[in-house]
This record gives structure tokens, C-alpha cells and sequence, in this order.
């Protein structure tokens, strides 16, 4: 079963001064071991939307069901919490514990599992994120490098094997082999558990390569809801949004105004590249 | 300018030495890029040209005062404007304007220049529209041009980025980026500019490459972007538009190779299509 966002809006108040309406009648299906991402400005609702995934925030109309549980139902908010796994940005700032392996416990734990399933979940997970039980386990969070730390917190939300993974920015701050080795273990992930993956990202290559779908969010509404072809088809509106795009998409906006005759479904390298080969050594 | 002499340094309690023998001369006007892995002492570095930190070995200059001697940091830090990563972390007052006038107020500088200095840094990065307004109400990118207008108000000659864009979405990393280029360009200010996207050290006229606490390597943007093996050994990559650029020579596709930027590629395409 997916989650299903029905017709939510989500309005912050500010002290009795008036009303910010953050999400606006955005109805939307996210798809069991799919891989959504979520673009738009700062401001434009994204985080609002997906703190309703697991209940943190609760519509002010309209509903989210998990797999047919309301995020209002009190009752259900433990099994939806782990059902629905939250990576929020700079995760590394939440790491508490003593050792690596009690910190990624700290999850598993709370749901009441066995000392044994905690302990396998945990050196699954670490494995997951490649870091080596018999190197990292007993460490400080606090010993690890920039990287380290961040597949450390990764591993904590990965240890409570929750069947949607919603991550904002999981990739800011890292160096491009940082980046590499988060998207390559979020594709892992998927292929391995069938895990669905939810993420606000700004790094439109990365994007345009791995999403199945993009949502494209402006002012709480839903702009674009597509393939990545059919949403960076939209370059000029995109750009009109300051929202970047991928280079290669770039490139085809660019050679379209020189008067060329670019297809508009070009998003990646490999796209671009196989026009130009064809066009050019026929 | 700025000058590194065999420096090392390494933190306290720490095994490895973070800086290993840096030596590196940024004359005045040069716009130097700087990028690395995670923990290859970028930052570390970046923070011995204001005094921040100290070389356990070797000597920092700047325009020939050493960042070791007390009574030279005074002066170097006025002439050294910091800008680092977290945008929440850098305004110290409520108001722009007031955020913008606490360093020239700290140098005890009269108060009709002030207000000189203040309008000006705000007019520099395009935010005289906000001077009155609540520095928390501003986006990402909007709290990191007030910050570079509060150290340009202290009249500095020499900006350092480190990783300042790197919590901004693209609006705010373009606003930023072009805020620099300008400052650059028509004001001939000096820029060290940290960075974890290839696609900004495009912007530079000079790049270094550090690893293990050392540079290894020291080029221009185009020299250094043709060593794509070496820079993916080292953790690191090339601006996409390189990548492309690269697959289409070796595809036997005649293009320049100092193309780096979307619309160089574009114009080399054009005539071909």
C-alpha cells in the first residue's frame, strides 16, 4: 500500500498576527519502492510536506494516509514512525551516543525488538552504509570524519527498516565521493528492500539521473508532478522559478535558443551525449 | 597578499597533523579557489589566514605581518573578511543594518562613516532594499550577502569563503556566487573561496587541490579540470559540462579542450549541428 497525501493543506499561525498557508490542496501518491524527488525554493512548502509523512505535522485540512493508517490516528503514530523513516539535513548534529553501534540502536530499540534483532539490524544497517562493524562499532560518533558521521546517522534510520525513507538534503556538505556513496547506497537500498525513497534535494544532476518522479512545489502547490524528462522539458518555466538545472539540460536550453533543433526530453549526460553522437556521426 | 611558509598544524589531542608543509604565495586581486575531500585540511587552512588558528610550524603573512605575533591581529582580521558555512550562525544583531555596522563600530570607527560604510556594503551585495529589515526573516542566501556586507563594511582586502554555499538552495548560491564575482571584478578584492562543487571553482582563476593535509595540485581551473582520473582517485570530480566535453572528444567529436561552461559548450556545439 502507498502513502496517499489527499487534498492537504497546512497553514502556520503566528501569534494571532494572521496565517501562513505552508501547503496548499496538494494531493499526491508516493509509491512503494519508488524513488520521489521533491524540488523548490526555500519556502515553498517541501519540509512542511514531508514532516506530514510520518505524522510530525498534521494537516490543518485534508489527510495522509501510510498504507491506510491516518497520520491523526494517535493510536496508529508508532507504526506509522516506523514505517516511515526521516533523515532530516545534517543528520550527524543528532548522533548521542557513546559508541556508533549504541546510537544506531537507539531506533530498533524504541520499537521494542529483541536484544538479538537489535544487534542483526544493526550490523545490517552499518553494512548498508559501509561503514565495518569490527572498525566503527565501539567508536565515538564523535571520532568520525564528515562522511563517516553522516552514514553513521543514516545507519540509525536504516536499523528501524522502515519501508518509505524520507530525506531532506542528505547529501549537503559531502564531497563529490560523499555524494557518490550516498546515492549508490540509496539505490542499494531500494534494489535490495524495496525501500521507498522520498528526497528534497537541490543537486538537479543526481536528480534527473535516480528519481522516478519529481514533485516541483511553488508557494504550497504543486507545479510539476512528472518523469524527470517531462519536468526539465520545462526549462524556461523552471528557471523563471530560479530552480537550476541539470547541465546537460542546460546545454540543450542553450543550444535551443542558438536556433537548433534540440529535443525537449534531454535531462541527462548520457541523453545529451546520445543526441549529439546521433546528430553528428550518423 | 597571502603567504603560507612550510606551515603545519595539528589539533590538539589529534594523531595526524591536518596541514602537512602548505606553501602558497595569493597575490593581491586573485581569485583562488580551493577544493579537497572532506577532511583534507581545507577549512583548517582557511583558518590561519585571519589568525583563527596558529601554525604549530611554519609562518602565515599577511601583507607581511606574521599571524603569530598578538599585535598583528588586530589589523589582519580588518583586513581579512571570513564568511563560513551555516547562514543562521553568522548575524549577531536583529537588524541588517545594525549587523552590518558592529564590526566597523567595533573598530572604533567614527559614526557618519559608518553609516557611509554601511550603505555601501548593503549597496554592494544588493541588499540596501533591506537595511531595516529582521535579519531572521531573510532567506539562506540573503543572511550570507548581509554577512559578506558586514565584513566589507570593516573595508577589507581580501574575502575567504569556506563552503559558504553550501546550506543555500540555487537561488541562494547564485545570488552569492555572482555577489563575489562582482566584488572580484569590479572591486579588485581578493577571494579564497572554499569549495565542495567543481561547478563554482569554474569561477576562479586559479585552483588548488588539497589532499592529506597537503596541495597536490596547483593549476587553472582548465589545467586542473583535465586531470579528471587524478581528481576521482582523490575523491573529487569534474564540473558535469567537463565530463560531457570529454565523452564527446573521445567520441572523435573536434572540441576545444578549455571548454568549462555550459554556454563555452554550446557555442563549440553550434556550428557543428
Amino acid at each position: 500500500m502507498p502513502i496517499v497525501i489527499d487534498h492537504l493543506s497546512h497553514t502556520y499561525f503566528d501569534g494571532g498576527m494572521g496565517s501562513l498557508s505552508a501547503v496548499e490542496d496538494l494531493s499526491l501518491t508516493i509509491h512503494e519502492g519508488k524513488f520521489l524527488a521533491i524540488m523548490g525554493h526555500t519556502g515553498c512548502g517541501k519540509t512542511t510536506l514531508v514532516q506530514h509523512l510520518n505524522g510530525l505535522l498534521l494537516p490543518s485540512s485534508g489527510r495522509v494516509l501510510v498504507d491506510g493508517l491516518d497520520t491523526t490516528d494517535k493510536k496508529q503514530r508508532s507504526t506509522i514512525r516506523s514505517l516511515v523513516g526521516m533523515v532530516f539535513q545534517y543528520p550527524e548534529y543528532q548522533l548521542f551516543a557513546d559508541t556508533v553501534k549504541e546510537d544506531i540502536a537507539f531506533g530498533p530499540r524504541n520499537m521494542k525488538l529483541s536484544i538479538e534483532e537489535v544487534n542483526l539490524r544493526v550490523s545490517r544497517a552499518m553494512a548498508m552504509v559501509g561503514l565495518s562493524y569490527d572498525s566503527f562499532a565501539d567508536k565515538s560518533p564523535f571520532e568520525l570524519s564528515g562522511g563517516e558521521k553522516r552514514r553513521a546517522a543514516l545507519a540509525g534510520i536504516l536499523a528501524m527498516e522502515p519501508k518509505y525513507l524520507v530525506l531532506d538534503e542528505p547529501m549537503a556538505g559531502l564531497d563529490p565521493q560523499g555524494r557518490r556513496q550516498i546515492l549508490q547506497m540509496l539505490e542499494e537500498l531500494r534494489q535490495s528492500t524495496g525501500c521507498a525513497i522520498i528526497m528534497v534535494s537541490h543537486s538537479m544532476e543526481d536528480v534527473a539521473r535516480h528519481a522516478d518522479r519529481i514533485l516541483v512545489m511553488k508557494a504550497g502547490k504543486q507545479m510539476y508532478l512528472d518523469t524527470p524528462q517531462s519536468v526539465f522539458a520545462h526549462a524556461e518555466e523552471l528557471s523563471k522559478m530560479n530552480l537550476s538545472l541539470p547541465a546537460a539540460c542546460r546545454v540543450a536550453a542553450l543550444l535551443r535558443q542558438k536556433g537548433v533543433d534540440v529535443p525537449l526530453d534531454i535531462c541527462t549526460r548520457e541523453d545529451l551525449e546520445a543526441y549529439l553522437m546521433g546528430r553528428l556521426k550518423p | 597578499m597571502i603567504e603560507f611558509r612550510n606551515v603545519h598544524f595539528q589539533y590538539e589531542g589529534e594523531d595526524a597533523p591536518a596541514l602537512q608543509g602548505i606553501d602558497l604565495v595569493v597575490p593581491d586581486g586573485s581569485f583562488l579557489a580551493i577544493v579537497g575531500h572532506n577532511g583534507s585540511g581545507k577549512s583548517t587552512l582557511s583558518k590561519h589566514i585571519n589568525g583563527l588558528l596558529l601554525p604549530t610550524e611554519g609562518q602565515v603573512l599577511v601583507d607581511g605581518l606574521d599571524t603569530k605575533e598578538e599585535k598583528n591581529l588586530l589589523s589582519i582580521r580588518q583586513q581579512v573578511g571570513m564568511v563560513f558555512q551555516n547562514p543562521d550562525n553568522q548575524l549577531v544583531t536583529t537588524i541588517v543594518e545594525e549587523d552590518v555596522a558592529f564590526g566597523p563600530e567595533n573598530l572604533g570607527v567614527a559614526p557618519k562613516e559608518i553609516r557611509r560604510r554601511v550603505d555601501d556594503a548593503l549597496q554592494k551585495v544588493g541588499m540596501s532594499a533591506y537595511a531595516g529589515s529582521a535579519a531572521h526573516k531573510l532567506s539562506g542566501g540573503q543572511k550570507q550577502r548581509v554577512a559578506i556586507a558586514g565584513m566589507l563594511a570593516m573595508e577589507p582586502k581580501i574575502l575567504v569563503l569556506d563552503e559558504a554555499t553550501a546550506m543555500l538552495d540555487s537561488q541562494g548560491r547564485q545570488e552569492l556566487l555572482q555577489t563575489v564575482y562582482d566584488l572580484h571584478q569590479r572591486n579588485g578584492m581578493t577571494v579564497v573561496m572554499i569549495t565542495q562543487y567543481m561547478e563554482e571553482a569554474v569561477m576562479a582563476d586559479r585552483l588548488v587541490v588539497m589532499s592529506g593535509g597537503k596541495l597536490v595540485m596547483d593549476g587553472t581551473p582548465v589545467d586542473v579540470f583535465s586531470r579528471g582520473k587524478e581528481l576521482c582517485d582523490l575523491g573529487l570530480d569534474v564540473p558535469e559540462i567537463v565530463r560531457i566535453r570529454d565523452d564527446l572528444i573521445e567520441s572523435g567529436i573536434c572540441l576545444p579542450n578549455f571548454i568549462l561552461t555550459d554556454s563555452q559548450l554550446a557555442e563549440a556545439l553550434c556550428p557543428l549541428l
